[in-house]
């Protein structure tokens, strides 16, 4: 679904487009950085009114998506760190599964997750929910796509060893 | 994928859920940017006109390929050979200008005016039934009819002998016969009649039908190559009747035979609840770029509140008062943008002062429709547009529509190349197009003659997972009042699972969900004027999913075999009590998770 951009490719229909095309994946990534459904709809729209407010601001030197994407993101962490939310680890039902399967792999896991590094969980998200190739993960986050694989590996070495380390 | 990545996938998809019920909101990202939404789409401020990119190159080269030999043999057979043998046999005047066969008998159009009467789109002539076609099969006896009226041209299927068979009626705009250059119009494929068994589930008959152009002496049906059989040909139509057809047995393809000897063959569009094949592969034609973005706008008559088009007749109103659906207020319309067709299209507001704009087609099928807040209807565009087919068979789909005043026409492309506008009358737009041309494009214009909205409708060509395998009965329940529902669940092409529920003896709906789940609920709702019915798939460790209605009422259900089917009692069935979260646990009562079901109303 990416695509070269052609010169003016950020005019509202085009943002509107990828919002249409987008908005549960947008959503399940904002949300899994802030932890909170309600706070998550709040930063997607937010985001693309952000699109549209600076869309003259876009250069056209990579993916619509892309550049979209990485607003996306960055409102997500400016809302987690505006209500510090960063330490907040898991939603009602995951409390609720958490004391029901603390010992299991997915409880561990869990609460792995919560206190990664932010790197590594923005990689993992991108990943897996938004399910950006590593080229795109690395526009994105700014990074080379290197480091996104290296990050990405790391990742999952903590998860093997959280696994590992779950009593059997 | 290793098992790491599986587990980690899993967690993940626990961890924050796929939000299938999650509706966007463009009005709320545009009144956040404080772009706002137009009050009137000619006054657009710049910021909400634009030109838009070109369409995406997502076409990979060997589908383009593909499509292109597709597309180069689909005009080599419809072009120079299909239109020398059509202008040569003299195309559908005989439907055009004369009146084919002989007079119905009296008993058969008394029956045929007593159902116009209780029909709320009737016909704008009063139509006189012309008996076509008289054909005798096993042990039932099939009559065929054919009228015209106004712009719409028909064709009645009664049957003698069969339980649960008709009648079944479909009709062409006059303009498609004037314009085809086919030898055949089908207007009915594969329709199952005479059904038998606990849910009616087979067949007794399979049976086909349409026009034929003048000249034609033979038409012969196959669900492959090489496996054709004849239909009966009179009077400008054709009948094809297979009996026994419980092997499920669907017509693909025909040929037309001249009197010379020629063939022509043709196609027919499968759209059967369980099975849809089309055009897959030939690409969309006409402009695929919106050359003026508008947002906004209004239904300038509809806000001044005018008396466009005809008042809501009391007898209908009535009718979509009755059930627990939708409640329209005091001001309702009946717009028929093609004066000579009876397609009609009813725009009103809906009760409560609510700010929504509704709209209810009327064909002689029925009555369907729903509602829209207006600041969202024509935040993405000047049209609200939706498309679709009613009925077992049918040939043709309908397209319609409510646009803005900045909408000057309408027009649809065909994959075949054809292109015409479609009626739009009043800010509703409301015509017919052939489903065996699709997929097709529909094109709207400002008055300087601007691109201002474009939609591909893929139709039966539509691409994704199909059943494939026997049906197997999972679940039936009873809504008091109201239909029952059978669920029943089949493999998918997909390697998933495709659900579909049947409301007896009215309506089939199909899904087919993906191998993996993307939440452990993944439910869905189907209402009906009287009833409401919960169903979908469950993962295997949802031990039981809770219902929360909207006044607090709640309900717990057990799944059986992954499947959940549940009749809302009627109570909860309205306004202010629907249903509006299903959350799924596990054996120990740990929910699993969560879904946001219906409006919210």
């Amino acid at each position: 679904m990416w695509r070269t951009p052609d010169p003016g490719d950020a005019t509202m229909a085009a943002l509107g487009h990828v919002y249409d095309r987008g908005y549960r994946r947008f959503l399940r990534v904002a949300e899994a950085i802030v932890r909170d459904g309600e706070l998550a709809r709040d930063v997607v729209q937010d985001a693309f009114a952000g699109a549209i407010r600076g869309r003259f601001d876009y250069r056209g030197d990579g993916a619509l998506e892309g550049w979209i994407w990485r607003i996306v993101v960055n409102t997500a962490r400016n809302a987690v760190r505006d209500r510090a939310l960063s330490q907040l680890p898991l939603d009602e039902i995951d409390d609720e599964q958490a004391t029901k399967n603390g010992r299991s792999p997915g409880g561990e896991l869990r609460a792995l997750l919560a206190v990664l590094p932010e790197r590594q969980r923005l990689v993992l998200f991108l990943r897996y929910y938004a399910d950006l190739d590593y080229r795109r993960i690395a526009e994105v986050l700014e990074i080379q796509p290197g480091t996104v694989g290296a990050t990405l590996n790391q990742a999952h070495a903590a998860v093997r060893r959280a696994l590992e380390e779950v009593p059997r | 994928m290793n098992d790491l990545d599986l587990v980690l996938v899993e967690v993940l998809e626990e961890d924050v859920p796929y939000r299938r019920d999650a509706q966007p909101d463009w009005a709320d990202v545009l009144s956040r940017a404080r772009v706002g939404v137009a009050a009137s789409a000619g006054a657009a401020e710049p910021a909400r006109v634009g030109s838009v990119p070109r369409q995406p190159r997502w076409l990979r080269p060997a589908a383009a390929c593909a499509a292109a030999a597709l597309a180069a043999a689909l005009v080599a057979l419809v072009t120079p050979v299909g239109g020398a043998i059509t202008r040569g046999l003299g195309g559908f005047s005989d439907w055009l200008t004369g009146a084919p066969g002989r007079p119905a008998p009296a008993a058969e159009q008394r029956r045929f005016d007593v159902a116009g009467a209780r029909t709320w789109a009737a016909f704008p002539e009063k139509p006189e039934l012309r008996e076509l076609l008289r054909v005798g099969v096993g042990e039932a006896s099939y009559s065929l009819y054919g009228f015209r009226s106004g712009n719409a041209v028909c064709l009645r299927l009664t049957v003698r002998g069969l339980r649960r068979a008709g009648p079944l009626l479909a009709c062409v705009a006059r303009s498609e016969l004037e314009r085809s250059r086919e030898l055949v119009i089908p207007v009915k494929a594969s329709v199952g009649l005479g059904w038998v068994g606990d849910p009616p589930r087979v067949a007794q008959a399979l049976v086909s039908f349409g026009f034929v152009a003048a000249g034609v002496r033979a038409v012969e049906l196959g669900a492959g190559p090489g496996a054709s059989t004849r239909a009966s040909v009179a009077n400008g139509a054709f009948l094809h009747v297979l009996d026994g057809a419980s092997g499920g047995e669907t017509m693909r393809s025909g040929v037309a035979v001249g009197r010379d000897g020629r063939r022509q063959p043709f196609r027919l569009a499968v759209m059967r609840s369980d099975e849809r094949s089309g055009r897959a592969g030939l690409p969309p034609r006409g402009p695929a770029r919106v050359e003026r973005m508008v947002t906004g706008g209004t239904v300038g008559w509809f806000e001044r509140r005018e008396s466009r088009g005809e008042s809501l007749d009391p007898a209908l109103r009535r009718q979509l008062g009755q059930g627990p659906r939708i409640r329209i207020g005091s001001f309702a319309r009946v717009i028929q943008p093609d004066p000579a067709d009876f397609l009609r299209l009813v725009v009103a507001e809906r009760a409560g002062n609510s700010g929504e704009i509704c709209t209810f087609l009327l064909t002689r099928g029925g009555i369907g429709g729903g509602c829209t807040p207006i600041t969202r209807a024509f935040a993405r565009g000047p049209v609200l547009p939706s498309w679709g087919f009613s009925g077992a068979g049918q040939q043709f789909w309908i397209f319609q529509g409510v646009t803005t005043d900045v909408v000057a026409r309408v027009e649809v492309f065909l994959a075949t190349g054809e292109r015409w506008p479609l009626p739009l009358r009043d800010n509703v737009v409301l015509g017919r197009i052939p489903a065996v041309k699709m997929p097709a494009r529909v094109v709207a214009y400002d008055r300087p003659g601007r691109v201002v909205g474009v939609w591909t409708i893929r139709g039966p060509a539509q691409r994704g997972p199909r059943p494939k395998g026997d049906w197997h009965v999972v679940g039936r329940v009873n809504a008091e009042p109201g239909p029952s529902a059978v669920l029943s669940k089949a493999s998918s092409t997909s390697g998933g699972a495709c659900v579909r529920l049947e409301l007896v003896g009215r309506s089939t709906s199909l899904s087919c969900y993906p191998r993996r789940f993307r939440s452990p609920i993944e439910l869905q709702i189907q209402n009906t004027r009287l009833a409401a019915f919960v169903y979908g798939r469950v993962r295997s460790d949802v031990e039981s999913v809770e219902l929360s209605y909207r006044d607090g009422y709640s309900e717990t259900l057990k799944p059986v075999d992954g499947l959940l089917l549940h009749a809302v009692p009627a109570r909860q069935a309205r306004d202010g009590h629907r249903v509006t979260l299903a959350v799924g646990r596990d054996a120990e009562g740990a929910a699993l998770g969560r879904q946001q079901l219906g409006s919210g109303r």
